[in-house]
């Protein structure tokens, strides 16, 4: 019993039990090794990294926006939920896209071509936030003092939003986490 | 102290005629109390909170709801959970092994600095001073007494580990026990040191930020900690926040195979077995913690990959073990007396209408099938880009802590209050659907988060209609649904729950005192 003192308890494995630990061995192996081969697949998460700061980031970000947003026939800037609409410059420029996620914003909006490969950064300016693709469902941290890079190719084309999953403070019911969500735009 | 005066502490259990270090008892009694006043304030947060996530209900304001998810996640996971273990250690170290519990001064002392943690921590949050939830990523930043109050708590905890593992050494020394320990302690041990590993993260993670939080007072300490890397926090927080899962599984299991010997008189068929399989969980259980980094900047694959999978699932083949032996022990029990018709007559006629075996019967089979396979998809590298944060997780979590763990202790309670605290079980015909009640709540409920979470339901989300927001965001129309489950499952429970906590606290506060001779007892093996 699980109470008394065991007597002799170091006894062989019967066959039953050889046989089940050897299928749970060979599973565990199994299962482990679909993560590696997951990466011959090239749908795994970015390591690429860089450290920054607040400041700096907000900075190059805001230079990006001013570069690439989208003007109307006035020259005003257009303007989506608030937020200035960019075109992304795909990786053939040479330029990077860059997402700053706030309280309680992700801005800017982006505009994305179907079928070319963009290079998008992401940080936080103050909490730590959570880039939620939606309906795709595809989820990343963005956190304060840490570039993410994520390069990725769009192959549909339609409106998606990105939703903050990772709470992030609140200050009433118009403003907070709960209301923290960016628009991307992919085209034709 | 000395011998013959401590000899005389000890009462003998009528019905198992353990020997009951008197002074332990009581330390027990303080543990375990302690722990449902926890449950009781984290399950009447559960309720709530479970139907403001059900969109047409929507019961909590915004603040609330943050507020009470800080304080539920807090009490349920840390201190509901934490001071039943503790009560556990005392029980495992002294009325198993027929041993006293020493240093009960100090024992004291750690409990007392337990509960002024807890009751900080509750002030704090309920204050609305530290709206950060239960995994206070900086730079959120609480009332630096919220941080004092965790490590308070978790320096108690600490000092309890260190306490079990010296009553286990003083309890040889004194005579009290020879020979290897047995199973059920040999589990506690797993957990406790589990726990250590545990604490000490949860040391390294909130210490600096209680200092860092201090600086808000205190210009010495602005100087000191001026800032806390975000990913740094989350690594060390982490493996404090599921290795603390990791004590519960290893306590659970320990319970698991206690609950089958109770209602069916199983002894595991090869304790070797069992035993590998809790040496497994202590080497890579903890590992797991990177499975909440895995979309994390600044973590390498190998990093990820290696951690996550706790060394080629070395851990899940300890739970393989488990999965097998502990049937295996109560098939061979029942089939012992007499019931051997057919592949599956020991199982159709086991003691179902018991709350001991159905609670243990469902823990297993919620927490195994429920919990633990959601957890091994979740933790895939890749698959997990498709879960992280959202509502996938808690569904995968309550299916572990509430219909695993929290069952599972639920139905150990049932046995606790009359053989260890001496009191009749009021109401005890309503324990009998207690565990079943409880059990299906829960697997509703959390099966609706999982699909809600598999529809891109984010958690920790106050409104997820966006009514408030610039954008709309079209979900699928059967989330609703799943978060009609949600509410649902959780009133379920919640039932389940209130009908524990009548049985418990009547139970403990107003049972039939059951007596018992106190007899010297003295180590039967001393020199």
């Amino acid at each position: 019993m699980p109470l008394e003192k065991p007597t002799n308890w170091w006894k062989p494995f019967n066959k039953e039990e050889k046989l089940w630990v050897t299928l749970a061995v060979i599973w565990g192996i199994i299962m482990f090794i679909m993560m590696p081969l997951g990466h011959l697949w090239n749908q795994n998460v970015s390591e690429e990294t860089y450290r920054t700061t607040e400041k700096e980031y907000k900075e190059v970000a805001e230079r990006f926006i001013d570069k690439y947003k989208i003007l109307d026939e006035a020259g005003q800037p257009v303007k989506a939920g608030g937020m200035h609409v960019v075109n992304a410059p795909d990786i053939t420029t040479g330029d990077d896209v860059f997402l700053i996620a706030e309280a309680w914003r992700f801005r800017p909006a982006l505009v994305f071509k179907k079928g070319k490969t963009y290079r998008v950064h992401m940080s936080s300016l103050d909490f730590q936030h959570g880039f939620s693709l939606q309906p795709q469902n595809l989820n990343f941290q963005v956190l304060p003092g840490y570039d993410f890079v994520i390069t990725f190719t769009p192959n549909e084309t339609g409106t998606f939003h990105i939703v903050c999953n990772e709470y992030c403070s609140y200050a009433g019911p118009n403003n907070g986490h709960d209301t923290m969500v960016g628009q991307i735009t992919v085209e034709e | 102290m000395d011998l013959s005066e401590i000899s005389k502490q000890f009462r003998t259990c009528e019905t198992t005629g353990l020997k009951v270090h008197l002074p332990a008892q009581r330390l027990i009694w303080i543990n375990a109390v302690a722990a449902v006043v926890f449950l009781l304030i984290g399950g009447l947060l559960a309720i709530l909170i479970a139907l403001t996530r059900w969109p047409d209900v929507h019961l909590l304001p915004q603040d609330l709801f943050y507020r009470f998810v800080t304080a539920h996640g807090t009490n349920m996971l840390v201190f509901w959970i934490v001071f039943f273990e503790m009560a556990g250690l005392i029980f495992g170290a002294s009325i198993v092994l027929g041993a006293r519990f020493p240093g009960i001064g100090f024992a004291w002392f750690n409990t007392i600095m337990m509960l002024t943690g807890a009751i900080l921590v509750n002030i704090m949050i309920f204050m609305g001073k530290a709206d950060v939830m239960f995994t206070a990523y900086p730079p959120l930043k609480a009332h630096w007494l919220f941080y004092l109050g965790i490590v308070l708590f978790a320096v108690g905890a600490l000092f309890y580990c260190f306490h079990f593992l010296y009553a286990l050494v003083n309890a040889k020394r004194e005579g009290w026990y020879q020979g290897s320990l047995p199973l059920f302690v040999f589990g506690l041990v797993v957990a406790a040191i589990i726990a250590i590993f545990t604490l000490v993260s949860g040391a390294i993670a909130f210490v600096p930020t209680l200092f860092w939080a201090m600086g808000d007072d205190v210009p010495f300490f602005r100087e000191l900690i001026p800032s806390i890397d975000a990913e740094f926090f989350r690594v060390a927080f982490w493996g404090f926040g599921h290795s603390a899962q990791q004590i519960n599984l290893a306590a659970m299991v320990s319970i698991w195979y206690l609950l089958a010997y109770l209602t069916t008189n199983a002894k595991p068929v090869n304790q070797k077995m069992c035993r590998l399989a809790f040496v497994l969980y202590l080497l890579g259980i903890n590992m797991g913690s990177v499975h909440h980094n895995l979309v994390d900047p600044g973590l390498s694959s190998t990093y990820r990959i290696f951690n996550t999978s706790y060394f080629f699932y070395a851990a899940v083949i300890g739970s393989m073990i488990h999965a097998f032996s502990i049937p295996a022990a109560i098939e061979t029990a029942q089939r012992k007396n007499g019931l051997t018709k057919g592949l599956f007559e020991w199982l159709i006629k086991a003691p179902w209408g018991h709350p001991g075996f159905s609670g243990l019967a469902l823990s297993f089979v919620i927490f195994g099938f429920g919990g633990g396979v959601t957890g091994v998809i979740l933790s895939v590298e890749q698959l997990n880009m498709l879960s992280h944060n959202n509502l996938r997780v808690p569904g995968h979590f309550h299916m572990t802590v509430v219909g695993g763990t929290t069952l599972a202790f639920m139905a150990l309670t049932y046995y606790v209050i009359p053989l260890v605290l001496q009191r009749k079980l009021v109401l005890e015909s309503l324990a009998k659907y207690q565990t079943y009640l409880f059990g299906f709540g829960v697997s509703i409920f959390a099966t609706g988060m999982h699909f809600a979470g598999v529809m891109g339901a984010p958690r920790r989300h106050w409104d997820i209609s966006f009514q408030n927001a610039v954008f709309q965001v079209p979900f699928d129309p059967a989330m609703n649904t799943m978060l009609a489950l949600v509410g649902i499952g959780a009133t379920i429970a919640f039932t389940g729950l209130l009908i524990f906590l009548a049985i418990a606290v009547l139970s403990v506060f107003f049972g039939k005192k059951i007596p018992s001779k106190m007899e010297t007892y003295m180590p039967a093996h001393s020199s």
